[in-house]
């Protein structure tokens, strides 16, 4: 019975030849290494946040008032598990954004965004872009001390443009900041506003995003990690079994470290400072936004001057998405480019420092860590062309280009 | 190339299309500017002749509590304070708007015109962790790093408006 129920939506669907032409006559390179395994690792913590995310929904209230209590006693007391739900949703946010970073640092490791594939990285970085926005809007929901002062911190940014020689005098900043809260006050329009971004708006765009992104890799097949692009009739393996297998495996000691820290280890991801209620007129003491934003918010207050601080830290932003066209070398993956290897390791050790100063208190030794590292993070993308332009001459000594 | 009528029509169309998603979105991301009510309290006027000597008022100015302090001619204060900052961007004005938020954890300090404890002249002192401040809003002892805020404010006549340049220019 059940067989022929199979067979009827097979037969109508057309199921088996989907699976054929898509998982099994789908090569990918044979030597893939396990930094592969993050993009998959990044959907599943895409679906998790949807998932938890529409059961929090249902008993989060948006209003100033009540948004709270309704986050802290509704949801973490009242109603069978679904603390865990929002243990779930918070770790969640904090690893979907983990292992986009580490999918990044491996897009940049193996040259992923190169010919033809820049436009798969110019999606990948508004996918980064909307998931910043999106877990920066979902911070403020509980309205929590840190929520609350973390939010005013992120919409005086604006304002640093007002810093700016001659147009600084036309108060863009300040009207863009207004905008953002719906006010001079960050009150009940913000949040119901940021609320319905982050429910609603962000997740459709992400979501869309994320899947002209899957469209584009298999338009132009996985990148491999030795650089050589594949001859897909006569090299490679099918994708099913041989990587659906391993990176489900890799999936599987991913979701155990996440659920450890879900169940006994959510401190970090929770902070104590959160669960005092949002209180207008009391500054935390030591106020620093998320550890994903630590890096750029180093960058912003390491410089001395506001409108420069500002200035760079988006410039590290663009400097992200025009990466493909920063580097034209025709040698691909940091395994056949040493000079882009060392550019590689600065880029790591700069960001890994400039995420932990962030932590620390802005004193001047900091600022001046801060500045040093920001010069390393930059130097990284503003050494590109000159490592190009140094590759091409190599291999056009060695005979490249000339067949 | 030649010209057709089909063309004339082509363009049309799109001109129409583009006409419509325009007339969609404008309203669309006019939803997201600050209404009319969240923006009352940009400039608040205070008419200064009817607050008495050594009294001050609160008032609100973009959601934050204002004090209006207002000092006899010739004031004289004998207090100390560990910084002139606000004292001197005052100095010759004996009516002027403070922020009322304590810059140590953000309580609102109380005026005290007949002063409090030691200190026995006029102070504000913040009841939360003892800071006390001075007329000028400068602090005279206690955990405060620094002075209050003040806002832009002029002197019109009568009227001291809060929220716009004048002998102070901006936030700070």
């Amino acid at each position: 019975m059940l067989g022929r129920i199979g067979k009827w939506l097979n037969d109508r669907g057309k199921l088996s030849e989907l699976w054929q032409s898509q998982m099994v006559e789908y090569k990918v390179p044979k030597n893939l290494t396990f930094p592969y395994a993050f993009g998959v690792m990044a959907l599943v913590a895409f679906l998790i946040q949807i998932i938890s995310g529409i059961f929090l929904v249902m008993y989060y209230q948006p209003n100033v008032y009540t948004a709270f209590d309704s986050v802290n006693y509704t949801i973490m007391k009242e109603v069978p598990f679904l603390w865990l739900i929002r243990n779930v949703h918070a770790a969640g946010a904090n690893f979907f954004l983990a292992v986009v970073y580490l999918h990044i640092f491996t897009g940049i490791y193996y040259n992923a965004y190169k010919k033809p594939r820049e436009l798969t990285w110019i999606v990948g970085f508004f996918i980064y872009f909307v998931l910043l926005m999106t877990a920066l809007s979902g911070y403020l929901l509980p309205w929590g001390q840190l929520s609350y002062w973390g939010m005013v911190v992120t919409t005086e940014i604006p304002t640093s443009i007002d810093s700016a020689p001659i147009i600084g005098k036309l108060k863009i900043g300040e009207t863009i900041s207004i905008w953002m809260k719906g006010g001079y006050e960050l009150g009940q329009i913000t949040l119901g506003r940021f609320f319905g971004l982050h429910i609603w708006l962000l997740p459709l765009i992400l979501a869309g995003l994320v899947g002209f992104h899957f469209y584009l890799i298999r338009a132009h097949g996985i990148s491999s990690p030795d650089g050589k692009e594949i001859d897909k009739k006569k090299e490679g393996v099918p994708f099913h079994p041989y990587i659906t297998l391993k990176e489900g495996a890799y999936l599987m000691g991913y979701l155990a470290i996440f659920f450890f820290f879900v169940f006994f280890y959510m401190k970090h991801f929770l902070p104590a400072d959160n669960f005092d209620p949002a209180d207008p007129f009391k500054t935390p003491a030591h106020i620093a936004p998320e550890w994903y934003l630590l890096a750029f918010y180093t960058m912003f207050r390491s410089i001395p001057d506001k409108f420069l601080g500002f200035v760079v830290f988006n410039l590290a932003l663009i400097l992200l998405l025009i990466l493909p066209f920063l580097d034209f070398s025709p040698l691909r993956s940091a395994r056949n480019r040493p000079l882009f290897f060392v550019m590689f390791i600065v880029l790591v050790i700069s960001s890994i420092a400039l995420t932990i100063l962030g932590t620390m208190p802005p004193t001047p030794t900091n600022a001046m860590l801060g500045l040093i590292f920001t010069i390393g993070f930059l130097s990284f993308f503003l050494s590109l062309p000159i490592i190009s332009i140094l590759e091409w001459g190599w291999y056009k000594a060695k005979g490249g280009d000339k067949q | 190339m030649e010209t057709s009528r089909r063309d004339l029509l082509g363009l049309a169309v799109g001109g129409l299309g583009a006409l419509g998603v325009v007339g969609v979105l404008y309203p669309l991301v006019k939803t997201l500017s600050p209404s009319q009510a969240s923006l009352a309290g940009a400039k608040v006027e205070v008419d200064i002749s009817q607050i008495s000597d050594l009294q001050v008022r609160v008032v609100s100015w973009k959601g934050k509590p204002v004090f209006v302090v207002k000092l006899p001619e010739g004031f004289q204060w004998d207090g100390k304070v560990r910084d002139v900052k606000n004292v001197k961007l005052l100095e010759g004005h004996n009516a002027y708007a403070l922020i009322a938020v304590c810059t140590h954890l953000g309580c609102v300090p109380i005026w005290k015109p007949n002063g409090e404890g030691e200190f026995n002249y006029p102070i504000f002192h913040c009841p939360c962790h003892g800071g006390f401040y001075s007329p000028w809003g400068d602090v005279i002892t206690g955990p405060p790093p620094r002075s209050l805020f003040i806002p832009p404010q002029k002197i019109d006549g009568n009227k001291l408006v809060i929220g716009e340049e004048g002998f102070i220019k901006e936030l700070t």
